[in-house]
């Protein structure tokens, strides 16, 4: 399973280019899409969900010309927006029934299995009867992925699913990703870092609508090896490291401001050499 | 001069022929734009459902008697969406000018009288086309958000969209979220299709309830439903 995207672009009627000449190659499996808010993520997916056309570029999927072949990707196509509307008064069970008529499954049967199938599968089977709108945050984002994987679909993308999940709902959550990935492209789009470092064999950050960065993470990671340099500052000094150095993180880490510096060679001044993680890249990257 | 007869001739049973078909089945075509049923809220949805649907629902009639039904052994292109209530069929009577729209619930068939009547909001633009090789007219609802291609060659309690019946037989309706075009148009007609079904009559407010408890059950139970 391939999906190719080839140099995009996408210029708003306001002027703001969203996505410049971008090019990616994505496989099988999950694959970050990291990147600030504003970066260009969710132009991209909404033009690879076809919900938008792009001024110029090219993007196809396992032969098909994502593009100009709107209805064959429909088929293949599960999508999880940052909102999707959901009825009140209509219990989980009913509304995914709805959709998967709404998709095209026309078999009672079929459907019924499959909304069944889905609802264990997202652990919202014992919740099935009440009202979606009445779900927690979590719940609501597992119902949107039993939503996106209706029809079994070979391509799935989801936009910033964790914003604004506590801790424990992130972690189930992301777990039924990692589940889910298996034979299949699904396309995570965050700006949470964390998230990508967890889930994802494949990535790239991208700002101002262009790949700043792109590969495995832990190539990603690797390739910094040795140039993370970390101290630990007052924060009435941080305007001076600011100016001096490639700064590139800051943390309060005791009260007290924790920074990691970019740099080839030992800056002394009592830095000290620390293995880079994936926070590093990102920020490197976009800074 | 034998040239001018058979020219009359020809007019005349053309004009004999066009009025003459008062019995037959008019095969509809019914597409729903989906897309433009969704909520704000809903937009994003678009990426996975398809944008249209299309069933097929048959007008058959006589003198005396009509019927709209979905059409049978059709297929639906994407999805099936159901109208008003169910799979249920309108009966006409022509000649005590009345329609009957039918609901089941609970295994029990009911059924509500209205009379046919012409609407009189929608007004001819002028516009004219060709359906099926009649001539059709067109007219727009007050709103404008209707056109109606109505053609006044054959019956006008002719309508896919009962209680909509103008000064003939409509062969489409055109609107942003659905449409009804006529794409096929026989003599021939089952006449089994044409017997009112044996059922309790209530009244219109009766019915209305029944509907919206049905469109409620199946709105949990099937999906999308769209009320005509």
């Amino acid at each position: 399973m391939q999906l190719t995207i080839k140099n995009i672009s996408k210029t708003y009627p306001n002027g703001v280019k969203a996505l410049n000449n971008l090019n990616l190659s994505i496989g099988s499996g999950m694959f970050g899409l990291l990147g600030p808010n504003g970066a260009g993520k969710s132009s991209l997916m909404r033009t690879i969900a076809t919900l938008q056309d792009p001024d110029e570029g090219i993007i196809s999927f396992n032969g098909i010309d994502v593009l100009k072949e709107k209805d064959a990707v429909k088929n293949i196509l599960g999508y999880l927006p940052q909102e999707f509307g959901v009825y009140p008064r209509i219990s989980a069970q009913e509304l995914l029934n709805h959709f998967a008529v709404l998709k095209g499954i026309h078999a009672a049967s079929e459907r019924k299995e499959m909304v069944q199938f889905l609802l264990n599968q997202v652990n919202l089977f014992k919740d099935r009867k009440k009202s979606v709108h009445t779900f927690s945050g979590g719940m609501k984002q597992r119902f949107g992925i039993a939503l996106a994987l209706l029809g079994k679909p070979e391509l799935i993308i989801v936009d910033e699913p964790t914003a604004g999940l506590d801790p424990a709902e992130r972690n189930r959550f992301n777990n039924l990703l990692s589940e889910i990935s298996e034979d299949k492209v699904v396309i995570l789009s965050t700006h949470i870092v964390d998230d990508v470092k967890d889930l994802c064999n494949d990535m790239a950050i991208i700002n101002n609508g262009e790949v700043l960065v792109n590969g495995r993470p832990s190539d990603l990671i690797t390739e910094l090896n040795g140039k993370i340099w970390e101290k630990r500052i007052s924060k009435q000094e941080m305007e001076e490291y600011k100016a001096s150095y490639q700064l590139i993180t800051s943390h309060l880490n005791e009260g007290k401001p924790l920074i990691h510096v970019l740099q080839e060679e030992n800056p002394h001044n009592g830095f000290e050499k620390v293995n880079p993680d994936l926070e590093d890249v990102y920020f490197s990257a976009i800074k | 001069m034998k040239r001018i007869i058979v020219t009359a001739l020809a007019i005349l049973l053309s004009v004999a022929y066009t009025f003459a078909q008062k019995q037959g089945t008019i095969l509809y075509e019914n597409t729903i734009n989906i897309h433009k049923n969704l909520s704000p809220e809903q937009q994003a949805l678009k990426a996975m459902i398809p944008e249209t649907t299309t069933q097929n629902f048959q007008f058959i009639f006589n003198e005396k008697f009509g019927c709209f039904k979905s059409a049978p052994s059709q297929k639906p292109k994407g999805i099936m969406i159901q109208m008003g209530g169910g799979d249920s069929k309108t009966w006409f009577n022509f000649e005590k000018n009345v329609f009957r729209k039918y609901i089941e619930l609970d295994n029990e068939l009911f059924h509500s009288e209205t009379k046919i009547e012409k609407i009189t909001d929608a007004k001819p633009t002028g516009k004219t086309k060709s359906i099926l090789n009649y001539k059709c007219e067109e007219y727009k609802s007050e709103d404008g958000a209707y056109s109606f291609w109505v053609t006044k060659e054959l019956p006008s309690y002719i309508s896919p969209l009962a209680p909509m019946f103008l000064e003939g037989a409509i062969l489409a309706i055109e609107n942003d979220m659905l449409s009804y075009k006529a794409v096929s148009i026989s003599e021939d007609f089952d006449e089994k299709e044409l017997k009112a079904v044996q059922s309790e009559e209530i009244t219109a407010e009766q019915f209305q309830d029944l509907q919206e408890e049905k469109l409620s059950e199946m709105k949990a139970m099937r999906g999308k439903v769209i009320k005509n």
